[in-house]
């Protein structure tokens, strides 16, 4: 972390040099204004000024970013309250060791410390709070921007891995040898039914290269997707695959990520449909209810728990990217009921 | 001609499969199952000299089903011979 880090010689050196050119604005005022003001009263309030702005600011500069870990996951009251409290006894502190440096550099004798120190003090704690405050308030902003910047970035990085997942497990050797080889499998019994096949194997590599795991869909194209998917494993799987899909009447306006509804029925094809030697059933419903987009994916498979998808597979992925997407709005579910398993996929209205 | 069994769960490469050994010429198809649990039973009621097994099935994998059968037969040859390089015997 940034505030953390050693307190280098360089820095140590550049703090000196802007708090002395801060101590030293009064000097210029008082130049630029100050008419009739002698030379030796500038001189002399260039040296109190940076005197007193080091004699503040490089315990400050030291100590605030130390302290701020520790204040910093209290709620901003706290922080401000706490950065504030801190201000007043580095200023105090601070117009006490210059105020002592101004005596030792004999701008007035010692016996008057104390007299001079309290004239100081207001002033102190004045400035030191202003500026002090400022400044905060800009690391505030810095470091919030710096986290956006982190979290845009984290976002960023999530979706092209859901991406290159995604694309992965569509070029999947496995897939793509199954596809090829019942394609050329078909091709001296069947040919029409090969070269359709073909093209469903075409678009669904088309679309997988298109799709932005982070943007959305319209329903109608992720149905083409799925249903092309499935005539592509039914090919493979034989009777074996028994599908049903259902849409609304009306899709328009309704969107979905990419290949979620897809990544559902591979899943159920992969545990359900394959595995049994008698195969068995997939239906797909999608319909809209109170304008939401709601999705199921049944199977007559044994079932499974969302707790057991494994990391950076399609499951799991497909939670991160509604997970991005839409925080907490959208949901997915699994029942079952009646010895069908059901994936429910429930997207929010804003989007639908 | 060779008293040939093919087992595989895909339709279409047991289709595949029985076009390449009939223009071979050398082969006679007794049977052709993508059941691999009925395939046990219809090689029992008669053996064929050939047998073509996939590897990858549901419920009983080529392996399984030949260990099945050795029960009660025993095949003067076995020569594993597969097409898939992704995913380790087990």
């Amino acid at each position: 972390m940034a505030t953390t880090r050693r307190y280098r010689l360089k820095d140590f050196a550049i703090q000196v040099v802007v708090n002395s050119l801060a101590g030293a604005i009064p000097a210029a005022f008082l130049l630029l204004t100050g008419v009739g003001v002698s030379q030796r009263v500038v001189l002399q309030s260039v040296v109190i000024g940076t005197v007193f702005a080091n004699s503040i600011g490089l315990p400050a500069r030291f100590a605030i970013p130390r302290l701020y870990p520790a204040i910093a996951r209290r709620g901003p009251a706290r922080e401000w309250t706490a950065v504030t409290l801190a201000l007043i006894v580095l200023a105090v502190f601070g117009c006490l060791v210059g105020t002592a440096a101004m005596a030792a550099l004999g701008l007035f004798r010692w016996p008057r410390y104390w007299i001079v120190a309290r004239n100081n003090l207001a002033i102190c704690i004045f400035i030191t709070l202003a500026l002090g405050l400022i400044v905060t308030a800009f690391a505030r902003i810095k470091s919030r921007l710096h986290r956006q910047e982190m979290e845009r970035q984290r976002a960023v990085n999530l979706a092209t891995e859901a991406q290159l997942a995604s694309l992965e497990s569509r070029i999947h050797p496995h897939f793509l040898f199954n596809t090829l080889n019942s394609i050329s499998a078909l091709i001296p019994v069947d040919p029409e039914r090969a070269e359709r096949l073909m093209e469903r194997m075409a678009a669904l590599l088309r679309f997988s290269l298109d799709a932005h795991t982070h943007g959305l869909v319209p329903l109608e194209q992720e149905m083409k997707i799925v249903r092309d998917y499935l005539e592509i494993e039914q090919a493979r799987l034989g009777s074996r695959l028994r599908y049903q899909v259902d849409t609304p009447d009306d899709p328009a306006g309704l969107r979905l990520p990419p290949l979620a509804v897809q990544t559902l029925i591979e899943n159920s094809i992969k545990f359900a449909i394959a595995p049994d030697r008698r195969g068995g059933e997939i239906r797909v419903l999608a319909q809209r209810t109170d304008g939401r987009l709601q999705i199921e994916v049944s199977d007559t498979g044994p079932g499974f728990s969302l707790d057991s998808a494994q990391p950076g597979h399609g499951l799991d992925n497909l939670r991160n990217r509604l997970a991005m997407l839409f925080g907490n709005t959208a949901d997915l579910q699994v029942t079952r009921r009646d010895d069908w398993t059901t994936v429910r996929l429930l997207l929010p209205s804003s989007i639908a | 001609m060779i008293k040939t069994f093919i087992v595989d769960d895909e339709p279409l490469a047991l289709e595949r499969l029985r076009r390449m050994l009939q223009t071979s010429g050398r082969a006679e198809i007794t049977g052709a199952c993508s059941d691999p649990v009925e395939a046990v039973q219809q090689i029992r009621q008669s053996p064929p000299e050939l047998l073509f097994l996939d590897i990858h099935m549901p419920e009983l994998t080529g392996f399984q089903l030949l260990a099945e059968l050795e029960k009660h037969h025993s095949w003067s040859l076995r020569r594993p011979t597969t097409g898939t390089r992704s995913k380790p015997f087990r």
